[in-house]
Parts: C-alpha cells; sequence; structure tokens
C-alpha cells in the first residue's frame, strides 16, 4: 500500500516541556490507524502537527502529494463551526475553502445521510454535541479527500453516538478513505482500528494491529496492554 | 472567495452588535443634537457617519475575529487550502459592505431629521472612501484581535486606540486651538484622513478628497499587510 504520510522524529516542545517526542509515523492509503494515549499524552499536538497547523521543532513529515490539504479531511477535537452561521451555511463554507460548490441537492442529501437536514437552518453552535460531531464529520468529508484526520470523534458521546461514529469510520474504509482518529475508548479501536498507536508521555510504546500487539505483549485486550505499556 | 464573501455578508447582517453600535447609537446621536443643539445638529452629521463605520470596521469586527479564533475556526481554516489573504480580504470586504449600507442608512435618517439637501454627489464621493476606509479599519482589527488573549484585553487595547484616535480629529472638537502636539497627531490621524474624505464629499472639495482618498489608500496597503503578517490562527 502508498504511503500517504510519513513522519519522522517528530518533536514538539511547548517551553520546557517535551510534549512530542521524536515519534515515527506512517500512515498507508486505506487503512485505519487510531492513536490511544492519556490526556496530555500528545495525541493533539501530535494531530496538529501532521495537519500543519502546529509547527515541529524538529523532524520532518513528508505527503504524498504537494496539495495535500485539499487531500485531507479534518475535525478537530472542539469541533469548531463559524459563528453566527447555521449548519447549512457552515457546510457552504467550508465547501469553498476546499475549492467546491455545492448545490441546495447536494448539501441536503449530506444532511439527510447523516440525520441532520431537520436542523440545517439551526446555527451550528446551538447543535447537540452528538450532531455537531456528525457535522463536522460531514465538513471533514465534503471534497472527497484520501485521508480523513478525525481527533476523538466519539469524545462525550452516548453509546448510540459512538456506534455511529465507528460506522462512519467503517463506511470511509469501505470507500477507500484512509482514516487517522486518536480515541481513549478501547473498544472502539478494537472495532474500528487496523493499526494502533500507543502514546505516553510524548513517545510511542506501541504500533501494531490490535491482535498482533497483544499476542506479543501476552494480554487479554487492549484495555490491559495499554495500562501495561502506560504505568 | 465569492461564496465566503456572500455568507459573511448575511451572518454580518443578522449581527446584534451591528444593530446597535452602528445604528441605533448615531440614530440616538442625531436625536440628541437636532433636540438640545438644533444649530449644530447638520455639523455633526459626517462625524456621526464617520464615528458610526469607524466603531463597526473596528470594534465589531475585531470582537467576531477573536471569537472565532478562540472557537478553534481559524485552527480548521489553517487545515484547509483556502488562502489567508483570500478569506481575509473577501470576509473583510463583506463587512466594508455592511459599513457602506450602515452609513447610507444612517445619512438618510439625518437627511429626514435635520431637512438636509441631499445629492447623488454626495454618495458618489462618499462610497469609495467609506470603503477604503472601512477595509483599513477590519484589516487593523484583525491585528488588534491578534495581540489579544480574551474580550477584556480586546475593549481595553481598542479603547486604548480608538479614544485617542476620535480625539485627535474633528469629528467632535475643532483641531484649529488644539495644542501644537494635538494638531500634529491630527495630521497622520487614519480617522482624520477618513473624516476629511466624507466632509470633502458633502462640500465638493475634490483636492481634500483626493488626498485623503490617497492616504487611505496608504493606510489599506500597511494594515493589509499587517494583518496578513500577524494573523494568529489560535491562543496555542
Amino acid at each position: 500500500m502508498k504511503k500517504l504520510i510519513s513522519a519522522n522524529q517528530l518533536t514538539k516542545n511547548y517551553n520546557a516541556r517535551c510534549v512530542v517526542d521524536h515519534i515515527n509515523i506512517d500512515i498507508k492509503e486505506g487503512e485505519i490507524v487510531a492513536i490511544v494515549g492519556t490526556n496530555g499524552a500528545g495525541k493533539t499536538t501530535t494531530i496538529g502537527m501532521l495537519l500543519s497547523i502546529i509547527p515541529q521543532d524538529s523532524g520532518t513529515i513528508e505527503y504524498w502529494t504537494s496539495d495535500y490539504k485539499k487531500e485531507i479531511g479534518t475535525q478537530l477535537q472542539s469541533t469548531p463551526f463559524f459563528e453566527g452561521y447555521s449548519v447549512e451555511d457552515n457546510v457552504k463554507l467550508f465547501a469553498a475553502f476546499y475549492g467546491i460548490s455545492l448545490t441546495k441537492n447536494e448539501i441536503d442529501e449530506k444532511l439527510t445521510a447523516f440525520d441532520l437536514l431537520q436542523v440545517k437552518k439551526t446555527p451550528a453552535i446551538k447543535l447537540s454535541l452528538g450532531q455537531q460531531k456528525r457535522l463536522a464529520i460531514i465538513v471533514t468529508t465534503l471534497h472527497h479527500p484520501k485521508l480523513v484526520i478525525l481527533d476523538e470523534p466519539s469524545a462525550g458521546l452516548d453509546p448510540r453516538g459512538q456506534r455511529d461514529i465507528q460506522q462512519i469510520i467503517k463506511r470511509l474504509k469501505d470507500s477507500r478513505v484512509a482514516v487517522l482518529f486518536s480515541s481513549h475508548d478501547m473498544l472502539e479501536v478494537m472495532n474500528v482500528a487496523d493499526r494502533v498507536l500507543i502514546m505516553h508521555h510524548g513517545k510511542i510504546m506501541a504500533n501494531g494491529s490490535p491482535d498482533g500487539l497483544m499476542e506479543h505483549y501476552q494480554t487479554q485486550n487492549l484495555e490491559e496492554l495499554f495500562f501495561e505499556l502506560t504505568m | 472567495m465569492k461564496t465566503v464573501f456572500v455568507l459573511n455578508l448575511k451572518s454580518s447582517i443578522k449581527d446584534m452588535y451591528l444593530l446597535f453600535w452602528s445604528i441605533l447609537m448615531p440614530f440616538a446621536a442625531i436625536i440628541a443634537l437636532r433636540i438640545f443643539l438644533p444649530s449644530y445638529a447638520v455639523n455633526y452629521v459626517e462625524g456621526i457617519i464617520a464615528v458610526s463605520v469607524f466603531f463597526y470596521s473596528f470594534m465589531t469586527t475585531a470582537f467576531i475575529a477573536l471569537s472565532q479564533r478562540k472557537r478553534g475556526v481559524y485552527n480548521l481554516l489553517h487545515a484547509t487550502p483556502l488562502p489567508l489573504w483570500k478569506y481575509i480580504i473577501s470576509i473583510s470586504s463583506s463587512w466594508a459592505i455592511v459599513a457602506i449600507i450602515l452609513s447610507y442608512i444612517v445619512l438618510l435618517f439625518a437627511i429626514v431629521i435635520n431637512q438636509l439637501n441631499f445629492s447623488f454627489k454626495i454618495l458618489l464621493y462618499m462610497t469609495p472612501i467609506i470603503l477604503i476606509a472601512s477595509l483599513s479599519f477590519v484589516f487593523f482589527s484583525f491585528f488588534i484581535s491578534s495581540l489579544v488573549k480574551n474580550e477584556g484585553h480586546l475593549s481595553m487595547t481598542a479603547n486604548v486606540l480608538m479614544i485617542p484616535m476620535l480625539l485627535c480629529s474633528n469629528a467632535f472638537f475643532t483641531m484649529e486651538k488644539a495644542p501644537n502636539l494635538i494638531q500634529y497627531i491630527s495630521r497622520v490621524n487614519p480617522f482624520e484622513w477618513f473624516l476629511n474624505g466624507i466632509k470633502s464629499a458633502f462640500l465638493n472639495n475634490f483636492s481634500i478628497w483626493g488626498e485623503s482618498l490617497l492616504l487611505l489608500l496608504g493606510c489599506l496597503a500597511v494594515t493589509l499587510i499587517i494583518s496578513l503578517k500577524t494573523f494568529k490562527y489560535s491562543d496555542q
């Protein structure tokens, strides 16, 4: 499989504190990669560096294309939307950022697929958390990206919302879209990820398929492995 | 760029800050002057229009820019392929259009209340001055919003800059009898250039109008560069 992103020796310090410490990450075409780690492990900073929104202090990132921003979909942890804009207008606006013009029918189709049609005139910032996460994923996939990066897509959601997000990630995989997502939920990771990166104090402690890692470390489940590696 | 411009225009028109600061306040000032200082009321129309545009272009947009940054929207914008200059120019242009509409509303109200003579020539000459000045103030408001961390800081910083600009101008007091230092400040004050541009549109004084336009164009170029160079996507 072709590599979409190859990051080598990425490092980030905030003041004197090293939050990402010489890590290497590869993301291949069509694979689902999960980053797991405790709060403050460096997941969001790593994602920020891969998206070029946080500059790394050292290390390199190679993308499969020079126009990579056109080919990557992004959902940030805070799921921000433009204040004063309705759901529909936020979709139009983000489409414009990617140079796409959507018709009314196309917007309605996307909103219907994510069960948001009934709130299309509602200000996006007034949606429930689950609705905001779904809207964020619409915005993330508007431009048919080859890679989608999701920062804690299911954080704060109820079990139904979490299941919806897992299904969306699986649908992306079926469409041969690579997904990198961060999560605290080991069951979710087990259900959807092809590969897991376990981060702790800015370092990658383990990198492999969930089954492969459990076999290698002789643990019963991913959670046990996580606790073992992040003690 | 067109979609960003249209959507921002639509959202700006619905903004309550706009209604309060830039329409109701000037209306109140026009009515108050008409009641309490009827002989001076006409002299202050240009000043009221200039202040209304200045407040909207500077204060309201600075708060919106800060709020969007604090929500993390600019971080998301950063991850998209849209160049920053396109974003800033698109949304600033829509805010400038709102500023022009505001000035027309305030002018119309002043004409009705004070029974002024009106000529379309005034609008013709006033419009480019307001467009260039409001764009400059919006670009500058991006710079100010990038300097501060929260709404409290923004409010203080904006006041520290805006009040001297207003006071060192001929908007409400004449500068003729002011100390030399204040007169010098007023000559390098972009708000005074803006005010002179509007006054000259009312008085059909084309040499002052042209001079003001040129000075404001220079200001526009400088503030655009500053806003692009200092734009802050996030607080990190």
